[in-house]
């Protein structure tokens, strides 16, 4: 499990003089959640998309389980799946038909039914994606990037714009897929998701990576410089009450 | 060869279950087909709109009448009365009057034969089209003039019918709209639909997976060619039941010059949407490459009726070519391999727009 299967070194971007990605470096361990945490326009999309082999990388250099982005992208998006932010998918083609056409893409073929379980949508195998709900949408994307059985999979804000129920509903899935012994990658503006999802976590801003380490150890290291909560902690969020109030089940 | 196949499928699906791009491309030809048909359609000859005033009023005056009433040449209407008959004539609803002096038809004693004046009247505007039906009305009395006094012109005109096609108005319009109908389908076909895809990020999408833009190109090329064929298909049902339409080529040049026209057209649609950002972009663009070809291509109207500095733009566009083949092959019985020169401005344009699609090619 010590293996590294994503490492990045010194990734560079630069659009119009100004660098969105400047001289990122990170590793991941096989088998782990990593996240990339950040505010909006922090450089986190361009570095996922650079290392997905989706943008040409202006510096420095990316190797997905030991393959080179920069001279390999084909074999790389082989080896991964990608769930990207700001994407859709044919309307009019059923959720089945549709993996059919990803596994396809890959040159290979898919059981989508079994794939659709795993997601939880067999019930919707015959609607078209425009008729799912924002949740249903998002767990259909990630059983899109899993139809080639990846080692891999980068989900890029997978839970944005959804509701509570929705998102713990994702939580759920993206744990079962590392249970799996897929790598997973994700980008979240969303503490409380990274603080439940990920193994480690990498805070970027400015096109920079400010701080890598596992969750507890950088709450533990800002505990130690001396940080103190204005308001007393409180046992439970809103958000728990809303949970507690409204229930878990999906409301799709 | 999967991808492409993957991707042929899932867009052929999509196709036949989108009601507005089966609209677009299966009713609006056909509907375009029943308008211009309609309108182009009937005989296909020039039927000279005609009424007779019979001022005479004599035995030879009406039988006159009579025969050219049942003369298929003409198309005789009512007289409605001087003012009406003025007015229809200025408004060119009929293209001549033509009246019946009196005394027409009474026997002239000293050539033994009906003597009389027939006065044409047409508005000056009209003179090119009037002259045609006089013309017509001078074989008419010619013919009389030869039965009742027969005499051996030193001169003469021999008729010598030839067993070419007969091709009517319908033929001319129906071998347009097809070419027409490439045109539309490949060109705002694709502005409307890949646009769209590529806006949503269904396109960019794709390229999670390893593959190109050419496995893209060539299955939505694919999915157009049949979505052609298809759409002609219906057209062609249309023609020939509901217009007669007479086809005089053969029909493997035909589906082969419809397959070449839309590559060549989603070339250039391929080259417009795939430079898009967007529907906002692609839209606009598409009407600025598409309009000319429509007006000026000899879709609509033949382009023999243009002035000839037109003509001469027009020779050069896409759809000159594809459109001059169709009729070649629907109405001269003309093959692929009688077809050369156009083959290859085809040719020449296809690889033209499709090196332009591939250089401004965007996934989003």
């Amino acid at each position: 499990m010590s293996k590294n299967s994503i490492e990045v070194s010194d990734l560079r971007k630069t659009y119009d003089g100004t660098h969105v990605v400047d001289g990122v470096s990170f590793t991941v361990k096989s088998g782990e959640v990593f996240g990339i945490l950040g505010p909006n326009g922090a450089g986190k999309t361009t570095t996922l998309e650079m290392i997905e082999g989706l943008r040409p990388i202006d510096g420095g250099s990316a190797t997905i389980e030991g393959i080179d982005v920069a001279s390999c992208p084909d074999d790389v998006k082989s080896t991964i799946g990608i769930q990207r932010q700001a994407s859709d998918f044919f309307d009019n083609v059923r959720l089945h038909e549709m993996l059919d056409m990803f596994a396809g893409l890959y040159g290979q073929s898919v059981d989508a039914m079994e794939l659709l379980a795993e997601v939880d949508l067999v019930e919707k195998s015959k609607s078209f994606v425009q008729q799912l709900s924002g949740g249903q949408k998002q767990r259909f994307s990630v059983a899109a990037a899993l139809v080639n059985q990846p080692k891999v999979l980068f989900l890029d804000e997978p839970t944005t714009g959804l509701d509570p129920q929705a998102r713990r509903n994702l939580w759920e899935l993206v744990q079962s897929i590392q249970a799996k012994g897929i790598t997973v990658v994700l980008t979240t503006h969303y503490m409380e998701e990274a603080e439940v999802l990920c193994d480690r976590v990498a805070v970027m801003d400015e096109g920079t990576i400010i701080a890598v380490d596992t969750p507890k150890n950088l709450i533990s290291q800002l505990l130690k410089r001396g940080f103190k909560k204005k308001e007393t902690v409180q046992q439970a969020t809103l958000e728990d009450v809303f949970i507690d109030l409204t229930g878990k089940a999906l409301r799709e | 060869m999967k991808p492409i196949l993957a991707l042929y499928k899932a867009l052929t699906l999509r196709f036949f279950r989108d009601k507005t791009a089966l609209f677009f491309t299966v009713v609006m030809p056909v509907l375009f087909l029943l308008v211009f048909g309609g309108i182009f359609g009937g005989e296909g000859n020039f039927n000279p709109r005609v009424i007779f005033v019979d001022e005479a009023d004599n035995e030879f005056s009406r039988q006159f009448v009579q025969q050219a009433t049942d003369d298929p040449v003409f198309d005789v209407r009512e007289d409605p009365g001087e003012t009406i008959r003025a007015e229809q004539l200025s408004r060119a609803e009929v293209d001549l009057v033509v009246v019946l002096e009196p005394g027409f038809g009474d026997i002239d004693v000293s050539r033994q034969a009906p003597a009389g004046t027939m006065r044409a009247q047409y508005p000056e505007s009209q003179a090119d089209s009037a002259r045609t039906v006089i013309a017509v009305l001078n074989s008419v009395v010619d013919g009389i003039n030869q039965q009742s006094a027969p005499y051996d012109p030193p001169l003469k005109v021999a008729e010598d019918p030839q067993s070419i096609a007969e091709f009517s108005n319908f033929d001319y319009t129906f071998a347009g709209l097809v070419a027409f109908s490439l045109l539309s389908l490949g060109v705002f076909g694709m502005a409307n639909g890949f646009a769209s895809d590529k806006k949503s990020g269904a396109i960019d999408r794709l390229r999670s997976a390893p593959i190109r833009a050419y496995h893209l190109v060539i299955a939505t090329g694919l999915n157009y060619v049949s979505l052609a064929l298809f759409s002609v298909a219906v057209m062609m049902v249309v023609a020939v039941t509901v217009f007669d339409f007479n086809m005089q080529g053969d029909w493997l040049s035909f589906v082969l010059m419809v397959v070449l026209g839309t590559i060549c057209m989603f070339g250039l649609g391929f080259a417009v949407a795939g430079w898009a950002k967007d529907e906002k972009q692609a839209a606009p663009l598409s009407n600025v490459v598409a309009f000319p070809m429509m007006f000026l291509s000899g879709v609509f109207f033949p382009t023999f009726l243009m002035p000839e500095w037109l003509q001469s733009v027009s020779k050069w566009l896409p759809l000159s070519p594809i459109a001059e083949s169709m009729r070649l092959i629907l109405m001269e019985g003309k093959t692929l391999l009688g077809l050369g020169p156009e083959i290859l401005a085809i040719g020449a344009w296809t690889v033209f727009f499709y090196a332009l699609a591939f250089k401004l090619f965007r996934w989003r």
